[in-house]
C-alpha cells in the first residue's frame, strides 16, 4: 500500500518541473474545487457527528448516534432501498439501451439520417429536469395520461402509476431512462466511432460473425467508455431528487405517490425538520455507498477488461 | 514501481473526486423555485401613514417577501399607496410556493439576508424566534394587536410564550364546497350539516362506470403528495369530534390525541371510502377535481373561490360553501422584521399601514383570503361573492382549533402525513379490520410522542 504523500514524495523533481505549466493552469480550479466540493464535504463529515440545526450550530456532540440512529430510522431504510432499486435499474437499462441504440447507429445508420436521430435522443439531455417531470406526470395520469390510453389500445387496463407505491417507482425509472439515455447514447457512440474499423475487418476476415465482432472485439475496446457511462449513471442515479420531487408536489390536484429516496430523506430532514447533523450523516453515507460502489466498478470493469 | 505508485493514490483520489464531482447541482438539481422579484410602480388610494417619518428622507427599497404568490397583488396596491405617501419609498415583493418560501427564510435569516418584511406563521418561525433573528414587536403596535381589533385566537396565533411577536395580516380556515346541480341530482336539497351527513352524502354523490372505475367521489379526501397537507387535512376532519393531532397536557407539553376511538372512526371513514368506491387513489382531487366536476365535495380555504373564478368560471353560480359542523382550523399569516432589517422603522410603519382597514380589506376581492381583522364590515363582499358564506358565517359555538407552539410540530405532521397515504394505500387490507387500523395507529402515536419527548414536549 502506497499512500499519496509517499507517492507524490517518490516523483523526480525534473518531472516537476516538466509539469510545471500543468501544475499552474490546474491550480486555480482545484482550489476551487477545494472550496465549493472537498471543503462542504467535510463540513458536512464534521456535522454529522453533532446534534446541529440549520440555526444552531455544533449543539452537542453526539459521536457515532446519527449514523446508529439512521440505521433504526424507517424513513432511511425505505429511502435506501428505493433508491438502490432505482440505481439499479437506471442503469441497467439506460446504459444497455444505450449500448444496443449505439451498436444499431454506428454499424447500419450514418450521415444526416443518424445524426437526426442522435440529436432526437439527446434532446430530453438538454431540458431541465423540472418542466420534462411535470410533462411526464401528464403522461402517467390515471385517467387523462397518453401512457394509459396507449396501454388500453393493446388492450392493457389502466395502471396506476401515480398512486402505487411500485407504480411510482417504476414510473421514476422509466422518466429517468429516458432522459439519461441519450447521454449515454452519445459517449457510448463517440467511443465505438474511435475504434479502428481494421480490427473489424480483420476479423470479417477471419470469419468472424457481427456477434462475434461485437462481444470480442467492440466490447473488450469499449471497455474505459462503458466504465465511464456506468460509473456517472450510478452516481447521478443515486443523487435522484428533482423527478421524485416535481412528481408528487402539489399533487392535491393530481395522484401523486411519493417515491422516497435518499436526496429527499437528506433535504426533508435537513430543510424541512432543521436536523442538518442528522441529514449530514445520511448524506455521508450516501457518499459512502456510492465510493464503494464507484471503486467497485473501476475494479470489475478493469477486470473484464484485462 | 513507481507508476503502481502514483496511479493506486491517484486512482483513489480521481474516484472521490468524481464522486463529490458528480454530487454537484449538475447532477442533482435542488428544487429551485424562486420567483424573480417584481417591483411595484406609484400609485392607487392613499391611506394615512402611522409614523410620519419612519422611513426618513433617503431613498430606501423595502423588500415584501411571502408564501403566498396570489397575496402579491395586494401587497403592490398597498406599496403603491404607501409610496404615494412616501415618495422615497419603492417596494420589491417576493414570493414563491409555500415550500420554497420556507426553506428561503430557513437559510436566509440566518445569514441575514432576508427581505425587510416576511410573512409566515409564528409557529413556522419559532425557531428563528427563539434565536433572536426577528425584532420584538414594537410597544405601540403590540397594544394595537390586542386592542380588540382581532379575535382572541388570531392573537394567540401570533404568539409565542405568551408574547405577541407578530403583526396578522390575513387568516384562513376550512369550509365545505359543495356542487349544488350534483347534490340536486342526487335528491339533496341542503348541504350535509353534520359528519355524519357528509359521510353519507358522500356515497350518494359518488358516481362510479361500468367497470367498476370510480370516475367522480363523493368527498374528495387529501389521499396522498408530500409534506404535511394528508396529516392536516385528516386533523381538520378529525375536529369535528373534538380532538387535535397533539393535545396539551399541562404548559408546554403535549400527547398524540389521533388514536382514540374518534381517531380510529375517522380513519375507517377513509379506507372504506376507498373500498366501497366514494373516492379513489386514481382520480383528480382537490380544487382541480371540484373544478373539473371530478368530485362533488371537498373541503379547502377560502382561496379556491378566487381560483375557480379564474379556472372554472362556469361553475360560478353553481356551487356553494358551508361551514364544517363543529371545529376549524385557523392559520393567520403574520409579519415580521428581520433582526437585520436595514430599514426596521420603516419597515414596522409599512406593516402598521398593512393592517389599515382599507388594506385588509383589500385582501378577499385581490387574493381571495380572508383580512386577519375581525372588526370589518364584509356583509356586501359576501353578497357579491356567495362562495365566501362557509368561511364568513360559521355555527354558534364553532371551535377553533390552532397550531401547537412547538419548533418540532411539522416533522410529526409530515411524519404522520407520510404513514396515512401508505396505510390508504393499502385500504383494502385495513377495510373492515378496526384491531389492524388502531395498532397503526398506535404505532404512528408512538413516533409523534417520542418526537415531542426528543424535543422536552412530551408529556
Amino acid at each position: 500500500m502506497i499512500f499519496p504523500l509517499q507517492a507524490v514524495r517518490a516523483v523526480p523533481h525534473r518531472t516537476w518541473l516538466r509539469y510545471r505549466f500543468v501544475f499552474i493552469v490546474l491550480a486555480p480550479i482545484m482550489a476551487l474545487f477545494f472550496y465549493l466540493r472537498i471543503l462542504p464535504t467535510a463540513t458536512a463529515i464534521v456535522m454529522s457527528f453533532f446534534r446541529w440545526e440549520l440555526i444552531k450550530p455544533a449543539e452537542q456532540f453526539l459521536g457515532f448516534d446519527n449514523y446508529l440512529n439512521l440505521l433504526k430510522d424507517e424513513n432511511f431504510r425505505l429511502a435506501f432501498f428505493n433508491t438502490t432499486i432505482f440505481a439499479v435499474a437506471t442503469t441497467i437499462l439506460s446504459v444497455f439501451l444505450a449500448l444496443l441504440l449505439a451498436t444499431l447507429l454506428a454499424r447500419f445508420v450514418g450521415g444526416r439520417i443518424g445524426a437526426g436521430i442522435e440529436i432526437l435522443y439527446f434532446a430530453p439531455v438538454l431540458v431541465s429536469m423540472v418542466p420534462v417531470t411535470l410533462g411526464w406526470r401528464e403522461i402517467f395520469n390515471y385517467q387523462h395520461g397518453v401512457l394509459n390510453a396507449m396501454l388500453g389500445g393493446v388492450g392493457i387496463g389502466p395502471q396506476p402509476w401515480l398512486s402505487d407505491q411500485t407504480m411510482a417507482l417504476v414510473a421514476v425509472v422509466i422518466l429517468s431512462v429516458w432522459k439519461q439515455l441519450g447521454y449515454n447514447l452519445i459517449i457510448l457512440l463517440v467511443g465505438m466511432r474511435a475504434i479502428p474499423r481494421i480490427y473489424q475487418e480483420a476479423a470479417a476476415v477471419d470469419g468472424a460473425s457481427a456477434w462475434q465482432q461485437f462481444r470480442h472485439i467492440t466490447l473488450p475496446l469499449l471497455a474505459p467508455v462503458t466504465l465511464f457511462v456506468i460509473v456517472i449513471t450510478t452516481i447521478s442515479s443515486y443523487n435522484v431528487f428533482t423527478q421524485v420531487y416535481v412528481l408528487a408536489s402539489d399533487v392535491q390536484g393530481a395522484p401523486g405517490k411519493l417515491v422516497r429516496v435518499i436526496v429527499y430523506d437528506i433535504f426533508e430532514n435537513g430543510f424541512r425538520f432543521f436536523k442538518m447533523g442528522y441529514a449530514a450523516a445520511e448524506a455521508v453515507y450516501l457518499f459512502l455507498i456510492v465510493l464503494v460502489l464507484t471503486v467497485i466498478q473501476f475494479r470489475f470493469l478493469r477486470g473484464a477488461r484485462t | 514501481m513507481r507508476a503502481s505508485g502514483w496511479k493506486r493514490p491517484l486512482g483513489l483520489i480521481a474516484a472521490v473526486g468524481l464522486v463529490i464531482g458528480a454530487c454537484s447541482p449538475g447532477a442533482t438539481s435542488s428544487p429551485s423555485s424562486a420567483a424573480a422579484p417584481s417591483a411595484s410602480a406609484a400609485g392607487g388610494s392613499i391611506a394615512p401613514s402611522a409614523v410620519a417619518n419612519a422611513c426618513g428622507d433617503a431613498q430606501i427599497t423595502l423588500n415584501i417577501w411571502g408564501g403566498y404568490p396570489e397575496m402579491d397583488a395586494v401587497y403592490k396596491k398597498a406599496g403603491e399607496a404607501y409610496t404615494k405617501l412616501h415618495p422615497n419609498v419603492s417596494f420589491t415583493v417576493y414570493s414563491t410556493d409555500l415550500r420554497g418560501f420556507e426553506q428561503k427564510l430557513t437559510t436566509a435569516l440566518p445569514s441575514n439576508t432576508a427581505g425587510d418584511v416576511v410573512i409566515r406563521t409564528a409557529n413556522f418561525l419559532a425557531r428563528f424566534l427563539d434565536q433572536g433573528l426577528l425584532q420584538p414587536v414594537p410597544a405601540d403596535l403590540e397594544a394595537f394587536v390586542k386592542g380588540g381589533a382581532y379575535a382572541d385566537t388570531v392573537i394567540q396565533d401570533s404568539s409565542y410564550k405568551d408574547k405577541v411577536v407578530g403583526v396578522p395580516i390575513f387568516s384562513s380556515g376550512t369550509a365545505l364546497y359543495y356542487n349544488k346541480d350534483m347534490l340536486a341530482d342526487a335528491g339533496l336539497s341542503a348541504p350535509p350539516a353534520t359528519m355524519d351527513q357528509i359521510w353519507d352524502y358522500a356515497g350518494k354523490l359518488a358516481k362510479v362506470d361500468a367497470s367498476g372505475n370510480v370516475t367522480r367521489s363523493g368527498l374528495s379526501l387529501r389521499l396522498s403528495g408530500q409534506g404535511s397537507g394528508v396529516a392536516e387535512k385528516f386533523w381538520i376532519l378529525l375536529l369535528q369530534s373534538g380532538h387535535e393531532l397533539v393535545k396539551q397536557t399541562s404548559a408546554g407539553h403535549y400527547t398524540a390525541d389521533y388514536n382514540g376511538p374518534d381517531g380510529l372512526a375517522l380513519f375507517s371513514h377513509y379506507v372504506d371510502s376507498l373500498q366501497n368506491k366514494k373516492d379513489s387513489l386514481n382520480i383528480d382531487h382537490d380544487a382541480k377535481a371540484f373544478e373539473t366536476k371530478a368530485t362533488a365535495m371537498f373541503a379547502r380555504e377560502p382561496w379556491v373561490v378566487a381560483d375557480i373564478a379564474t379556472n372554472a368560471p362556469d361553475l360560478v353560480g353553481h356551487y356553494g360553501s358551508i361551514s364544517l359542523p363543529t371545529g376549524d382550523l385557523g392559520g393567520n399569516e403574520t409579519m415580521y422584521v428581520p433582526a437585520s432589517a436595514p430599514n426596521a422603522a420603516c419597515s414596522w410603519d409599512f406593516i402598521k399601514f398593512l393592517t389599515d382597514q382599507d388594506q385588509q380589506l383589500s385582501i378577499p376581492p385581490i387574493a381571495g383570503w380572508l383580512p386577519a381583522r375581525k372588526d370589518l364590515d364584509l356583509t356586501a363582499f359576501l353578497t357579491a361573492n356567495p362562495g365566501y358564506e362557509g368561511f364568513l358565517k360559521k355555527p354558534a359555538g364553532m371551535k377553533v382549533s390552532l397550531t401547537p407552539p412547538i419548533a418540532e410540530f411539522d416533522e410529526l405532521e409530515t411524519k404522520l402525513a407520510t404513514h396515512l397515504v401508505d396505510a390508504y394505500a393499502d385500504f383494502a387490507n385495513l377495510s373492515g379490520h378496526p384491531d389492524k387500523i388502531q395498532a397503526l395507529l398506535n404505532t404512528w402515536a408512538d413516533e409523534t410522542n417520542s418526537i415531542l419527548a426528543t424535543n422536552g414536549h412530551g408529556s
